[in-house]
């Protein structure tokens, strides 16, 4: 399965499923990142982290681990 | 009636402290949250808004489902009785309008615990400015509950939120008498499943509510939070930005913090003397004026820092700039262990490891906060400053002043490295759990309000002074009672005071470093403040104290420099001096630093670990220095 750690700057698609640590899809899920809504990766920082993706007009910062569990 | 008040709950920058601001001006204060280190502010709606109604300001949280210590006070305000004697009356949630969708969560949660709710909904021209329009009544038929717009900058609106929660509580009272039987609880927790239909359901309410205008201004937050960031978080760019940015921030709070420092010691210097001149031969005004006015000196010479940095930080943070400096460091921080999140605080550091180590409340996970909590007191705080500023003055007398500034820098950046190497140790053998998680919003850039940047300063600064000072006072007394006594002939003799009894003691300790039992007593004098070591050198040298700072360094230095041994050698030396600086970067010695560090570990364990290793590993440090500068034949 595909995951937005995967994807490079300039990606969108729809969210899959989340899976992974409870607290860290439950987190996701708070910040609106939830299956079915448009994420768009738009850039990544100086040390190849954190992914800087947006959904919603939200814009938000994810590690690596953080992305692996959004499924696309 | 006690015990009844509103809670303001709702998601980081969503307005929630602007539009608290505006409801209660200045009539508020900060409470600590009982068992726990969270502060959260109590108030009463300001009088020009006919009856008070208590209202009480939490943490922001994504949901009511707490992630991080501070987020969990704001769960414990509305479901337990335990702080503030009841469960609020009604709940205001605060929505950004531009976020609709996703602050839409916190409101859903509040309704199914069972709250009174009414909506604040903040942002609304910013909504305009990205040529949107928001149908405020259908956003109430749809969620069943008021929606009052309110504009946190120019307080319009908050004058109708008033009136409605005071016709809320009007009907409580009415109701029943009895409101500490609020029957709200905390729902169960939500599955993907749940979050999913919710999700869902917010898109179909935005679609009702939000329609387009067609008047998409030039200044839409969106876009040009877009073009800023992309300089701003660019892979180079960026980074580069960072560096500046935290430079020239750190520049500008030395050269304008500078002269107001020396005008608080001024004042201080000289209204001890003025008290010591009007009964000159009074032992208790000479207590009075040396040891209480003098030591208050010590803890006030740092408020001008403390006030410029957290003003910057306060700036930059409303300003949305935080959030990605705390973004462009988590990679390299991870690798040892922190968390971008440990940036504020560590950046606090070096104003004042009090404020700082309470800026690390908000990392959620444990192992991250007790490692940056645990490096904290390595970054060169103010209080070593004036300590540094004198070692360095005597090491380059006479040269090019380059060169203390040079080495200052140098100085600051090894404490930097002193307290990430820390770090990076420590975390191979932590056996405490990870869960950790970074998932940082990154907010609209947005104007800064003074306002609230300045009631920021005003806490931090406030909490500062009431935790440090009657720590310093009370051992500064000690320290100046133990220089006066015993008293021979009505005189005080410093060579036979317990203090310098103490430093001979201390003397076998000390020679290894290249001091004497006057650095010792000089350095035990430090405990009570870092800075006191300087004039309390000059003391031991009889230097009398001068009326500012600069001229008793210039009157210390040449006393230093004729200091001898009692082997007739000089006491301080390029290598025993280095040596000094040293074992200052890295000892622990402020003590109201070690009994905040209880708080936040919640313990006396760690602090005590802090407290002897610091030093231990500060003195070792100090001796194998000054013994390889030695062996080199460096004096």
């Amino acid at each position: 399965m595909q995951t937005i750690a995967d994807t490079k700057p300039g990606f969108s698609g729809t969210i899959a499923n989340l899976k992974g640590d409870a607290h860290i899809v439950e987190r996701l899920a708070e910040l609106g990142l939830v299956p079915g809504n448009t994420i768009r990766v738009t850039g990544v920082v100086t040390f190849g982290e954190p992914l800087l993706v947006e959904v919603k007009g939200t814009h938000i910062a994810l590690r690596r681990s953080e992305a692996r569990c959004i499924q696309i | 009636m006690p015990g009844n008040f509103v809670a303001i709950v709702g998601a980081p920058n969503a307005g929630k402290t602007s539009l608290y601001n505006c409801l209660t001006g200045s009539n508020y204060k900060t409470v600590n949250y009982p068992g726990a280190t969270v502060d959260y502010s109590v108030g009463e709606t300001q009088a020009q808004f006919g009856n008070t109604i208590r209202v009480v300001d939490t943490p922001g949280t994504y949901s009511l489902f707490p992630k991080s210590q501070d987020e969990q006070v704001t769960s414990k305000i509305l479901f337990s009785t335990e702080a503030l004697g009841t469960k609020p009356s009604a709940v205001v949630v605060v929505v950004d309008a531009t976020q609709i969708r996703r602050h839409l969560l916190v409101v859903e949660q509040a309704k199914q615990s069972g709250f009174t709710i009414i909506v604040a909904l903040t942002m609304i021209d910013l909504l305009e400015k990205q040529g949107l329009n928001l149908n405020i009544s259908a956003l109430q038929d749809s969620l069943g509950v008021s929606v009052i717009p309110v504009n946190g900058l120019s307080g319009a609106g908050v004058d109708a939120l008033v009136r409605n929660l005071q016709e809320i509580q009007k009907s409580k009272t009415n109701e029943s008498e009895n409101l500490a039987h609020c029957e709200a609880q905390l729902p169960e927790q939500w599955n993907m499943e749940q979050h999913f239909q919710f999700a869902a359901k917010t898109q179909r309410i935005f679609e009702r509510v939000i329609a387009k205008t067609g008047k998409k201004s030039s200044q839409d937050p969106a876009i040009y939070t877009q073009k800023v960031d992309s300089v701003m978080l660019h892979p180079i760019w960026g980074i580069l930005l960072f560096i500046l940015i935290m430079t020239g921030m750190f520049t500008s709070i030395f050269w304008a913090a500078k002269p107001l420092m020396d005008g608080v010691n001024n004042a201080f210097n000289w209204f001890s003397e003025m008290l010591i001149k009007t009964a000159p031969n009074s032992g208790f005004m000479q207590f009075f004026a040396n040891g209480i006015v003098s030591s208050l000196g010590a803890v006030l010479v740092f408020v001008p820092q403390i006030v410029i940095l957290f003003f910057v930080v306060g700036l930059l943070e409303d300003t949305g700039y935080l959030s990605r400096a705390a973004t462009l460091v988590d990679k390299p921080l991870s690798k040892i262990g922190l968390n971008g999140r440990s940036f504020v605080p560590m950046l606090s550091g070096y104003a004042c490891a009090i404020p700082a180590m309470m800026a690390a409340r908000t990392i959620s996970s444990k192992r991250e906060k007790f490692l940056t909590l645990f490096v904290i007191p390595l970054f060169s705080c103010s209080a070593r400053l004036p300590v540094y500023a004198l070692l360095l003055s005597f090491l380059f007398a006479g040269q090019s002043s380059w060169k203390p500034g040079v080495a200052m820098a140098a100085i600051y950046i090894l404490s930097l490295v002193a307290a990430l190497t820390t770090a990076a140790i420590l975390n191979k053998f932590l056996k405490i759990g990870n869960s950790s998680f970074f998932m940082m919003e990154l907010p609209y850039y947005r104007r800064p309000s003074l306002r609230s940047v300045l009631k920021g300063v005003w806490t931090r600064t406030y909490g500062y002074v009431t935790r440090a000072a009657p720590v310093i006072v009370v051992f500064s007394i000690l320290m100046w009672a133990g220089a006066s006594f015993p008293r021979q002939n009505n005189e005080s003799k410093l060579d036979q005071s317990y203090l310098a009894q103490a430093g001979k003691v201390l003397e076998p300790i000390m020679k290894p470093m290249g001091g004497d039992w006057r650095t010792g007593v000089s350095l035990l004098s430090a405990f009570t403040a870092r800075e006191v070591f300087v004039s309390s050198l000059a003391v031991m040298f009889n230097v009398t104290e001068q009326e500012n700072k600069e001229a008793t360094q210039t009157s210390l230095l040449p006393k230093m420099q004729e200091a001898k041994t009692e082997s007739g050698a000089p006491l301080f030396t390029t290598s025993s001096t280095i040596g000094l600086i040293l074992f200052f970067m890295i000892a622990l010695q402020c003590l109201t630093t070690v009994g905040i560090a209880r708080r936040e570990f919640g313990g006396w364990t760690m602090p005590i670990v802090q407290l002897v290793l610091f030093n231990v590993v500060g003195y070792t440090v100090a001796v194998g220095a000054v013994q390889l500068l030695r062996a080199m034949g460096i004096a």
